[in-house]
């Protein structure tokens, strides 16, 4: 076990960042700390970096008591949401910036940090840019430069705190694909921090939902997504629609619709969830949730559906933008979820 | 066909009152700056440029322009640091009376020249607190160039304080923490990623503390002593050949130190340029 | 604002603090503790004495008057600057702002002196204003000509970053609803920049009253007639009537003391509508 972090709690005077957390990273593992804003994830990334210190827990590595060390002992290499570059240092002093501060018995020779310099630009894709300022280049470039900086003093553990937070949306794509290839290139252990669930699920080997200084689900980006442990996972990691329904033995009904409960759903009344473009649309005659239709139309490649269920208003998203001849506003329909979860209602 | 965009001087605007305002601007500059100024340019040379050099380099005016040059630079000097110091102490640290200390720097700003002139020269007269505990050591700081020095170093540390504040204080943690986790000492972090940020910033009110120096006057003619080719300012001589009926020589001096305040701005500014292209991030 | 540093070696902040306070107390606070020291060496009566005496008043007087004609006069030409300045564009702008900064690089000696080249007896103007009997140099307007060169950039140096980063936008609406020139003038921009208008004033009256080398040019040093406050102070001290001196400087130093509260009190007060650089 790579990072062992044990019940760390953290307050900022009386507001409780993080609530006892712990969670385990592998060796070489890029786990994902995903959460909405104020959920602890940055807190807990600068404990990891030494930035901050907890209150009570612990953090080890590889057995060795991480805590005890300062933020300098510690060989993380830490990528910031604004980059931190040091603006009045060229591309590759910034590099070598954390090389050249070691002390002279740990320090290389000149000749083998330009070196390693130099392969880092190429591990970056930034070959030609060593003299460049950080003024001259453009977000995305002085992302890449920030993460060579903290690759270059070979880190144990590297953290990112939503470092493509500051990009526009095609770049920050661009460079998730990037940083993948990174970190298989280079298999050190990482630990991201992200608000946004695409992308966490798109570049963890593993991903850490937390909520309010608490952890909610650990688990690999398809397992999570495709078993949300609360209704809040379910929300926060995609689209999803909710109704009011009953478990009784083994059956669910929703709307006076019967259909078989999913595993493991709990007796009496819950809220059934299921995501919007995960369902199928029946006629007047036939069998599902009633709905009675209300607006439909094309948008790009989905067909958008409003329809109102009972006293709820549901939006539905459904692939392809053909719709079905029965679909007229007013209409009574029957929609079909494909995979529903259910969690006892508040 | 393309029509080529006619060169206008300014743009239309829907606010009325241009030609009032800028009117109004121009003929107060023309009247209060420029043609006094007009009058400082032209005069001295009535003596040819052979009569000016010869007004410059009259030993006592030589004298008295190496002493308002040096003492201002020396100041300015002196004053980096110091000024550095006092700004990092309250930007960095939280302490009772750091609000009062803050206000305390402008004290020169607020304080006539005339009423810090002579304060000053209480102190550092051999019968006041400090020069009586100097003149033990033999050090003789009033009626001195090293009173020239003192009064020209009150008056410049803040124009440094004030000039590195703001930069201290719009200082990006996280640049800082970066140094922390690549593993630099605090030694380090500040030498090599703090001080080089703050070097424009000290460096153009080390600048303006010059500038300001080399023509000051009231602060300094009380401790300065006055004694011809040892303690006499140049803006003294001004008022000496004034007093003389020498205009032209005046007018000349005066030029003279208007041109060396005017360099230092300039290198100030070019410095600022460079640094600006450089690093505008 | 900056969060108090986590890591740094322990027992550096508190000497700092010492030798950045032990620095201000020696060099700054202490000329300043002088003067109401020295003041006080013969008393409350010699104190009195210094203030009552005709010419320290006849010296108050012509001070408040200087102040009072040159402070109004530059206050209009810093809005009528700003205006121009930041509500329109044209070229030459950065000249403007470098002319209007100048009087802050000449040394106050030289800002007596250009008056005295102009108006002096051997000025350019010196032989008409002889002919006609008119005299500037040795006389209140000399005194008002030079406090005004010294004093002209203050209040166009605070309003002009601040209008500039304030816009035309309001002024602009204010046109298409129908007002004109003038109305928008006093009933948008000015309630805009009250405070720094405010501020700028208060810098330029400081300096307009505690002013000595540029009016020391031009005065005659005639005790009663000519005198300024800080041009008193520089008699009673060559007459070394120290005392009576630093009694003339307490005033002034109140002066400056005053100004530094009031000034203090805006930046904290009005932070938002005081130029950038001025927010603490």
């Amino acid at each position: 076990m790579s990072l062992k972090i044990d019940k760390v709690a953290k307050a900022f005077g009386r507001f409780p960042a993080l609530g006892g957390v712990s969670l385990d990273v592998a060796e070489g593992e890029f786990l994902a700390l995903l959460g909405p804003s104020g959920s602890g994830k940055t807190t807990l990334l600068r404990i990891l970096a030494g930035l901050e210190r907890p209150d009570s827990g612990t953090v080890a590595f590889q057995g060795e008591d991480f805590l005890a060390l300062s933020a300098r002992e510690r060989r993380v290499g830490m990528v910031f949401q604004h980059y931190a570059l040091f603006r009045h240092m060229t591309v590759a002093q910034n590099i070598a910036f954390g090389l050249k501060v070691r002390p002279r018995r740990q320090r290389p020779s000149r000749r083998a940090i330009e070196a390693r310099v130099a392969d880092l630009l190429r591990l970056v894709q930034l070959e030609g840019l060593e003299k460049r300022y950080p003024a001259q280049l453009s977000g995305g470039q002085r992302q890449r430069v920030a993460l060579a900086r903290a690759l270059a003093i070979e880190p144990r553990v590297l953290l990112l705190d939503e470092p493509f937070g500051a990009l526009d949306a095609k770049v920050r794509r661009e460079l998730r694909k990037w940083l993948r290839h990174v970190h298989n290139e280079t298999g050190v252990t990482t630990v991201f921090v992200t608000h946004d669930q695409e992308e966490a699920l798109d570049l963890a080997d593993r991903v850490a939902i937390l909520k309010e200084g608490q952890l909610i689900q650990t688990g690999a980006p398809q397992e999570v997504y495709d078993n949300p442990a609360t209704p809040f996972v379910f929300d926060f990691l995609g689209e999803a629609c909710h109704l009011p329904g009953e478990v009784k033995g083994g059956e669910l009904t929703v709307e006076g619709w019967t259909t078989a409960a999913p595993a493991g759903a709990p007796q009496g009344p819950v809220t059934v969830y299921f995501r919007p473009h995960e369902l199928s649309l029946e006629g007047p005659e036939a069998a599902g949730i009633p709905a009675a239709v209300q607006a439909f139309a094309p948008r790009g490649a989905a067909l958008h559906l409003t329809c109102k269920v009972g006293d709820h208003d549901i939006d539905l998203e459904l692939p392809g933008a053909v719709a079905p001849a029965f679909l007229s506003p007013g209409a009574i329909i029957h929609l079909v979820p494909n995979r529903l979860m259910a969690f006892k209602a508040t | 066909m393309t029509t080529a965009r006619t060169w206008r001087w300014r743009e239309p605007s829907i606010l009325p009152g241009f030609g009032l305002s800028l009117g109004l601007t121009l003929a107060w500059l023309a009247a209060i700056v420029l043609i006094p100024l007009t009058a400082l340019v032209l005069r001295p040379w009535e003596l040819g440029v052979a009569g000016v050099w010869h007004t410059l380099t009259e030993p006592r005016v030589l004298a008295s322009l190496r002493l308002s040059f040096g003492a201002s630079a020396l100041a300015a000097l002196v004053n980096a640091p110091l000024g550095l110091l006092v700004a990092w102490v309250l930007v960095r640290y939280r302490f009772p009376g750091r609000r009062l200390l803050d206000a305390c720097i402008d004290l020169p700003f607020a304080l006539p020249t005339a009423v810090a002139g002579i304060a000053l020269t209480a102190i550092y007269a051999p019968t006041g607190p400090l020069g009586g505990l100097f003149a033990k050591v033999g050090i003789k700081t009033a009626y001195s160039p090293i009173g020239v020095f003192i009064a020209l170093l009150f008056i410049g540390l803040p124009f440094v304080v004030r000039s590195v504040q703001p930069v201290l204080q719009d200082l990006d943690r996280e640049v800082e923490e970066a140094a922390e986790t690549l593993g630099a000492t605090n030694y380090q972090r500040v030498m090599q990623v703090v001080l080089p940020a703050l070097m424009p910033a000290l460096l153009t009110g080390s600048g303006l503390a010059f500038a300001r120096a080399v023509g000051e006057y009231g602060s300094v003619i009380f401790i300065a002593g006055n004694m011809p080719m040892v303690s006499e300012i140049a803006p003294l001589l001004i008022v000496i050949k004034l007093e003389q009926y020498d205009y032209a020589g005046a007018a000349a001096v005066g030029l003279a130190m208007l041109g060396i305040s005017f360099g230092a701005l300039l290198i100030v500014n070019v410095v600022q340029s460079a640094i600006a292209r450089r690093g505008a991030a | 604002m900056s969060k108090p540093r986590m890591f740094e070696a322990p027992g550096i902040a508190p000497l700092l603090i010492l030798i950045a306070v032990t620095i201000m107390a020696v060099l700054i606070v202490l000329p300043l503790a002088t003067v109401f020291i020295e003041a006080s060496r013969h008393g409350l009566e010699g104190f009195r004495q210094a203030l009552t005496d005709p010419d320290a008043i006849s010296a108050i007087k012509l001070t408040l008057i200087v102040a009072a004609i040159s402070v109004p006069l530059n206050a209009v030409f810093g809005l009528a600057a700003a205006w121009a300045i930041t509500r329109f564009e044209f070229k030459g702008k950065t000249t403007l702002l470098a002319l209007i900064d100048l009087p802050f690089s000449i040394s106050p000696v030289v800002s007596g002196l250009v008056w005295v080249l102009l108006f002096g007896a051997q000025g350019w103007f010196g032989e008409w204003l002889a002919d006609h009997n008119i005299r500037i140099i040795f006389t209140t307007t000399g005194l008002v000509l030079a406090t005004i060169l010294v004093t002209l950039p203050f209040v166009a140096r605070e309003l002009i970053p601040l209008m500039q980063d304030q816009g035309a936008d309001e002024e602009a609406a204010a046109i298409t609803l129908g007002a004109g020139g003038l109305t928008t003038f006093f009933a948008v921009t000015l309630p805009n920049v009250k405070w720094a208008l405010l501020y700028g004033v208060l810098l330029c009256n400081a300096r307009a009253m505690g002013e000595f080398g540029a009016v020391s040019v031009v005065s005659g040093h005639i005790r009663g007639v000519t005198d300024t406050l800080p041009l008193h102070i520089e008699v009673l001290y060559n007459d070394y009537n120290f005392v009576g001196a630093f009694a003339v400087a307490t005033l002034l130093a109140g002066l400056g003391l005053v100004t530094l509260v009031i000034k203090t009190a805006l930046e904290v007060r009005y932070a938002g509508e005081l130029r950038a650089t001025r927010r603490r």
